[in-house]
């Protein structure tokens, strides 16, 4: 949940002050009806109590299944028991996402289409990641650095993938999905855990301690630290692209009555091996704090936090320092029965500084940028199984304006186990450093320019989705995509004298897929979950492109991949769980299809003693899910860990 | 400055807007005031242990549910429940809990929710929550939402510990009863986190 906050530039004050008049109002208008409403509602029978309707409340895990949207959550049970140790290697549990291993600390993830195609410059850039509330995207380009981005599994809550836009709520970025994880309370982490492990590809340890302060206080620590090893090539011989990292940090949180704080943060530090350039190595820190005042129907959350990172390559002495200060307001409460408000603002600011070594060129190299954005969504109960839900989110970036993002969804409750919904939406990715600023030499000239008009990528997407429940063991989630796509992002040449090559935005053209998935409860101790997802894109030039690259740059991305998953509890003490995928050919450049299969199975030895054994890509000695021109391939890896916790 | 004062004023506009156009439809009840109805109509479907404390009131206990307790406020003084004056108690401290016939411990409480459930765990006391996590905090009664209506989950285990008997007529409203002992799966498998693209694994107990 991200938003930001600028009092001078969105004459906050003056909104505040405007909103608090409205709510004032509301609350005298809202509640004297109420205790009328409790004096008949003690009247009613258990059972005519279970079936009246009240005014919706969206803020807790249960409501995300009436949530009109393709939402998948990855839940800590299904991390833990996959025995996935790396944020993108938990992201391959939704099946919604797109998920690529390009090197051992490097992936391409996407929803809907738009991933990467590296030998053009073209990287996964249209989803957002949050981590408790942090943007963890890079400004300058739009991608994530997916191997600066880290979490402790035994403390993740959930993770909740939103294919699809998600602009109104998360903002800037969210154009083809939103990825958001959540940590635990600290509250719910008390006492100590303890993970070692190894295998032929890592080997791992962490480490947590957790308690109370005082009645109404809680923290924890944490802290963890892994090697990595080398992808193969083809050949067999290593791809010299391991790397190990190190990590702590920490979470605290404070309850009174209804007012609640939080601070947490994070520092890491890590050093990569890249085969035939320089030797990278990263760190970075992060602290945010949160106060939140909850109600019955209400809820006010004000953050902030910054965010510290910086990459180097020592050798050659290519560097960047990025500084991000972030301040948001949401508030969310119920205007009358029938609707549920909620509004935020917020501002972010990047500060970043560049070392430009060699052929690719920030100009300027050091540079703030100012992003803002103001929202707003109500969510109306149209009587008592219908919900429209219209939200606007207004976004300014530095280098197109504002842009309006308008969000309009319904969703109808067929029955207690049936969800129908359809929705509007229109997202945009905004122009970045890369976009607008970059320079690219051969041999000291300029070959390709960033473009100073460089306009936002933008979609307008269309989806219908059912969710329900089948029966007492089986839930179902299907939903159908159309997306119209424009300003995408192109090579244009300069006029007459064709170089230096300059971005431009002469792309557009249409996508459309369908996402499923469903969890069977086949006894009770084996469950199934199988998901799928297909995309189909149709892309053209618009009139005035150079063609140049084709519209494949667009993404090199499969038509369709499918999972299954399979969780087996023997008594209480062993799981054995599976995990099969299959990822359809990519076009160009080509890469075969694939199934791959991982597995674990942990034996509880004690209550506070677990044992586990997992293997990964199980089905090939190693093979190969991005065709880069390194040609790195994935080795079958196993893994052998102890949990201890008390 | 233009773009600030546009964002403003679709801001508010948006929520006038919504405001009327929708204002005037068929009417939904505040989850505060259900909930706050369901905690009274509850006592009539439990019995408690004789060795539960007799006093002179029925005393009702909340902590961290401010508009619940809000609720309750305005209705107990009216009513009698098990033949005795009905009262509402805000809660903080277990120490608080002394003649206490229900706890409802809100969404917004935490650290000191904790204490106080373990504590009136021990006690002839009906335990209720509103936990997205469900049952697993260990209380007799979840209320869950379920599309508009708010209903409830019962672990039979839970009453059990408590020494309370829970009369069949709950139990046949109630969206989900657990039965099992969660023996040791609870101390396995505490990290489940309730989900709900889960299919519940206990047996469903079906309203049409």
């Amino acid at each position: 949940m991200i938003r930001i906050l600028h009092p001078s530039r969105f004459g906050l004050h003056g909104a505040l002050a405007a909103s608090a008049l409205l709510h004032a109002g509301i609350l005298v208008a809202a509640e004297a009806p109420q205790f009328a409403q409790v004096q008949e509602l003690s009247r009613m029978s258990l059972e005519e109590l279970a079936n009246v309707e009240v005014t919706s409340v969206s803020k807790s895990a249960q409501s995300l299944s009436a949530a009109p949207a393709a939402i998948y959550v990855i839940t800590r049970d299904e991390i833990l028991r996959s025995g996935v140790s790396s944020v993108p290697e938990a992201l391959r549990l939704a099946p919604n996402l797109q998920v690529v291993q390009v090197s051992a600390g490097s992936y391409a993830i996407t929803a809907r289409g738009f991933g990467d195609k590296r030998e053009v410059q073209t990287q996964a850039n249209k989803l957002l990641i949050l981590i408790d509330g942090r943007t963890v995207y890079s400004p300058l380009f739009s991608g994530v650095f997916y191997d600066a981005q880290d979490i402790m599994m035994e403390d993740v809550q959930r993770i909740e993938v939103i294919s699809g836009p998600g602009a109104t709520l998360w903002g800037a970025n969210a154009m083809n999905g939103v990825i958001n994880i959540i940590t635990r309370s600290s509250a719910d982490t008390p006492g100590a855990v303890l993970r070692a492990g190894g295998g032929n590809q890592e080997a791992a340890a962490s480490a947590r301690y957790g308690g109370a302060l005082g009645e109404n206080a809680s923290y924890r620590v944490y802290a963890k630290a892994f090697d990595r090893a080398s992808l193969d090539l083809e050949d067999g011989s290593s791809a010299r692209d391991h790397w190990s990292k190190a990590q702590g940090g920490f979470r605290a949180e404070w309850a009174a009555g209804r007012n609640s704080w939080t601070a947490q943060g994070d520092a890491y530090e890590a050093e990569q091996n890249v085969l035939g350039a320089s030797d990278l190595s990263f760190s970075g820190s992060n602290v945010l704090a949160r106060w939140q005042r909850s109600g019955e129907s209400s809820q006010l959350s004000i953050q902030a936090y910054f965010d510290h990172s910086e990459r180097e390559a020592p050798s050659d002495g290519a560097a960047f320092e990025l500084d991000t200060y972030d301040v948001e307001i949401q508030h969310s409460f119920a205007l009358g029965t029938r609707h549920r408000i909620v509004w935020g603002a917020g501002k972010r600011r990047h500060d970043y500084d560049i070392e430009n070594v060699g052929a690719l060129q920030f100009i300027p190299a050091h540079r703030t940028l100012d992003l803002g954005n103001v929202f707003a969504q109500d969510s109306i109960a149209l009587n008592g199984s219908l919900e429209l839900t219209v939200g606007l989110k207004l976004e300014d970036n530095p280098y197109s304006g504002w842009s309006a993002m308008p969000d309009v969804r319904l969703s109808w409750s067929a029955s207690d186990s049936t969800l129908l919904w359809a929705a509007a939406a229109r997202a945009i990715r905004s122009p970045t450093p890369f976009d607008a600023e970059v320079a690219e030499l051969v041999g000291g000239t300029p070959f390709l320019v960033g473009n100073p008009n460089f306009r936002s990528e933008k979609v307008t997407a269309y989806e219908l989705g059912y969710r329900g429940q089948l029966g007492s063991t089986v839930t179902l989630s299907v939903s159908g995509f159309y997306g119209a796509y424009d300003d995408l992002r192109t090579v244009e040449v300069t006029p007459v004298v064709v170089l230096p090559l300059m971005w431009g935005n002469r792309m557009q053209g249409d996508t459309y897929g369908v996402e499923g998935w469903a969890n069977i409860q086949v006894t009770p101790w084996w469950r199934l979950s199988p998901g799928v997802r297909s995309l189909h894109k149709d892309l053209q030039f618009k009139s005035g492109a150079s063609g140049l690259l084709g519209v494949e740059q667009a993404g090199n991305d499969p038509s369709w991949s499918g999972q299954l998953k399979s969780f087996m509890d023997f008594g209480h003490d062993l799981t054995l769980d599976a995990f099969l995928r299959y990822m359809s050919e990519l076009p160009d450049p080509q890469q075969d299809a694939y199934f791959e299969l991982s597995a674990r199975l942990a034996w509880d030895v004690s209550p506070s003693l677990q044992l586990a054994v997992s293997g990964f890509n199980l089905l090939h000695d190693r093979h190969t899910e991005y065709p880069s021109p390194i040609g790195e391939q994935i080795p079958r890896s196993f893994f052998v860990e102890l949990r201890w916790r008390r | 400055m233009s773009s600030s004062v546009l964002a403003r004023i679709a801001l508010v506009c948006l929520v006038c807007a919504f405001g009327s156009a929708w204002g005037a439809a068929e009417p939904a009840y505040s989850p505060a005031a259900v909930k706050a109805a369901f905690l009274h109509r509850f006592a009539s479907y439990i019995e408690w242990p004789d060795t539960a404390a007799s006093t002179d009131a029925f005393t009702i206990a909340v902590t961290g549910a401010d508009e619940v307790a809000d609720q309750l406020e305005q209705l107990l003084p009216q009513l009698k429940i098990q033949n005795k004056r009905a009262q509402l108690r805000r809660v903080e401290a277990p120490e608080d809990l002394a003649g206490v016939r229900i706890l409802y411990i809100g969404p917004t409480a935490t650290q000191r929710a904790r204490s106080l459930l373990a504590a009136a765990s021990k006690l002839p006391i009906l335990t209720i929550t509103d936990d997205a996590r469900g049952l697993a905090s260990g209380s007799v009664i979840n209320f869950v939402q379920v599309g508009r209506n708010i209903r409830f989950e019962v672990s039979l285990p839970a009453a059990e510990r408590s020494k309370l008997r829970i009369d069949s007529g709950l139990l046949s409203v109630a969206a989900r009863v657990e039965e099992q002992p969660r023996a040791n799966a609870a101390q396995k498998k505490s990290y489940l986190a309730y989900s709900t693209d889960r299919p519940p694994r206990y047996r469903e107990r079906g309203r049409s």
